[in-house]
């Protein structure tokens, strides 16, 4: 086989050792950053994203301010040293903004915004190493953090990405696969079974799109699983250092509501 | 005629450039990107650019020293809705329409052929994407719809853009935000998508043969 490196062998594993449906590891910390209201840190595999949640706070200027509704604000950050070659880029990067773009208008029909008229809720994403479905843990450590401040939620949002090896669907791709394989991102509301966002941009057929999409939407149920748990085993942790309600009762009670 | 970025030595260049002017819409400021122009812009590029439409090996002259630089820019005269998919059909367009003079390599000699001396000759295009735009309504017993005029844009809840070719491969697919959706009904749009692409495909077919009949070609 030499040198290079294949994408799927045919024992069935693919570069990282994972199988055709296998997600990465993924670990979820939601412990305090600072002063923000809401953080969390996702992994997905390689990929490690931080986001901090601000709000709902009094929006900065006159031309923030919608009458009827809270104001999302995202603002992404790349870090320099996250991907393998070194590269600053700068605020105005046009991905960049359209990352922001597409992590506003996802979070927009989920957060309940007219719960909070005239203020703000600002969401700062920080990629700290990029190996992959970035838009995925962005959008999963965002859901998160919002959960993590107590800002209402209609639902979970969960993102997962998967691609397509000449017929054979993979999820949740690493960057080796991503940069080969035409590579989709869906993000699903688990409850409703319904996706806020869908984005791809490699050519794929239509036939091959209908498998994975529907083996992507089935897979975030999975994540919404893990999501859920980080959520349940932080909120107790929390509620039994206040120590005011009993720590089983209590759990559950705060679980509902979120 | 420019030299390559050292990183890509054998490749062209396609460069794209928007301009949406307050002539468009008075909804558009002048000197100040808006996010739906961010968005427009992006899409652009993936459709035309990022999806392998033109091939760029093809483009080369001499490797590492001088490649083609194809630069397509977009004028939005005025915009009535769905400017996106106007300017990906224009865009494409205008690139199989496009010819480049021909040129001759001797040695490290570059010669360009001026058009008056030899028929310039068209780009090598790969595939033809067209962009569909499909408009959602917060009410769900209004179906989709297909093309949404200015109106129907701003009062929608969600946009669904698929950019397909006549080769029923998907290039681009993009639904950002707006209401949830059932992932059946994406199925359904992608059918719909599927069907008209084919349509537009023969279309432009046409259209560009029909002008290219009128056109003449002269050996002297």
């Amino acid at each position: 086989m030499g040198s290079r490196v294949e994408i799927l062998n045919e024992g069935g594993f693919r570069s990282d050792g994972r199988r055709q449906y296998e997600l990465r590891e993924v670990t979820i910390d939601l412990s305090q950053q600072g002063q923000a209201d809401g953080a969390a840190v996702i992994t997905h595999g390689l990929t490690r994203v931080m986001v901090s949640v601000f709000g709902p706070r009094e929006a900065k200027s006159r031309s923030q301010t919608i009458h009827d509704r809270a104001n999302i604000n995202v603002e992404v950050a790349i870090s320099p040293f996250s991907a393998g070659e070194r590269r600053k880029r700068s605020r105005g990067d046009k991905r960049i903004l359209e990352m922001a773009a597409t992590i506003k208008s996802t979070f927009e029909p989920v957060v309940q915004t007219t719960l909070y008229p005239r203020s703000q809720i600002d969401v700062f994403v920080q990629v700290l190493q990029q190996d992959g479905g970035v838009l995925q843990a962005c959008i999963n450590a965002t859901t998160l953090a919002l959960v993590n401040a107590g800002i209402p939620l209609l639902d979970f949002v969960c993102a997962v990405s998967g691609g397509v090896y000449s017929t054979s669907p993979m999820l949740d791709l690493s960057l080796l696969e991503e940069n080969d394989l035409p590579n989709l991102t869906v993000a699903v509301m688990p409850k409703t079974g319904k996706f806020t966002l869908a984005t791809m941009e490699t050519r794929l057929h239509v036939d091959r799109f209908e498998d994975i999409f529907k083996l992507v939407c089935s897979a975030s149920q999975a994540l919404h699983q893990e999501m859920k748990d980080a959520v349940r085993v932080r909120t107790t942790s929390l509620v039994t250092a206040m120590g005011t309600i009993q720590s089983n009762v209590g759990g559950d009670m705060m679980m509902d509501e979120s | 005629m420019v030299k390559p970025p050292p990183e890509r030595p054998f490749e062209g260049m396609v460069s794209i450039h928007s301009e949406i002017s307050p002539m468009a819409s008075p909804e558009y400021e002048f000197g100040r990107a808006s996010e739906e122009e961010v968005t427009m812009t992006r899409m652009l590029d993936k459709v035309l650019r990022r999806s392998d439409t033109i091939d760029k090996e093809s483009l080369c002259v001499i490797a590492g020293q001088r490649v083609w630089h194809v630069r397509l820019a977009i004028h939005c005269l005025s915009d009535e809705g769905n400017m996106l998919d106007c300017a990906c059909l224009a865009g494409i367009v205008a690139l199989r329409h496009f010819r480049r003079p021909e040129i001759e390599v001797v040695g490290d000699e570059v010669t360009i052929h001026d058009p008056t001396e030899r028929a310039p000759i068209p780009l090598a295009i790969h595939h033809s994407p067209f962009c569909f735009t499909f408009a959602f309504f917060a009410d769900t017993s209004i179906p989709p719809i297909l093309d949404p005029s200015h109106l129907e844009q701003r009062l929608s809840a969600g946009l669904v853009s698929i950019a397909l070719n006549a080769q029923r491969e998907i290039c681009v697919l993009q639904k950002l935000g707006g209401v949830p959706l059932a992932p059946d009904s994406i199925l359904k749009l992608v059918e719909i998508a599927v069907a008209r692409a084919k349509e537009l495909d023969r279309l432009v077919d046409d259209k560009l043969k029909a002008d290219w009949s009128g056109r003449r070609v002269e050996f002297r």
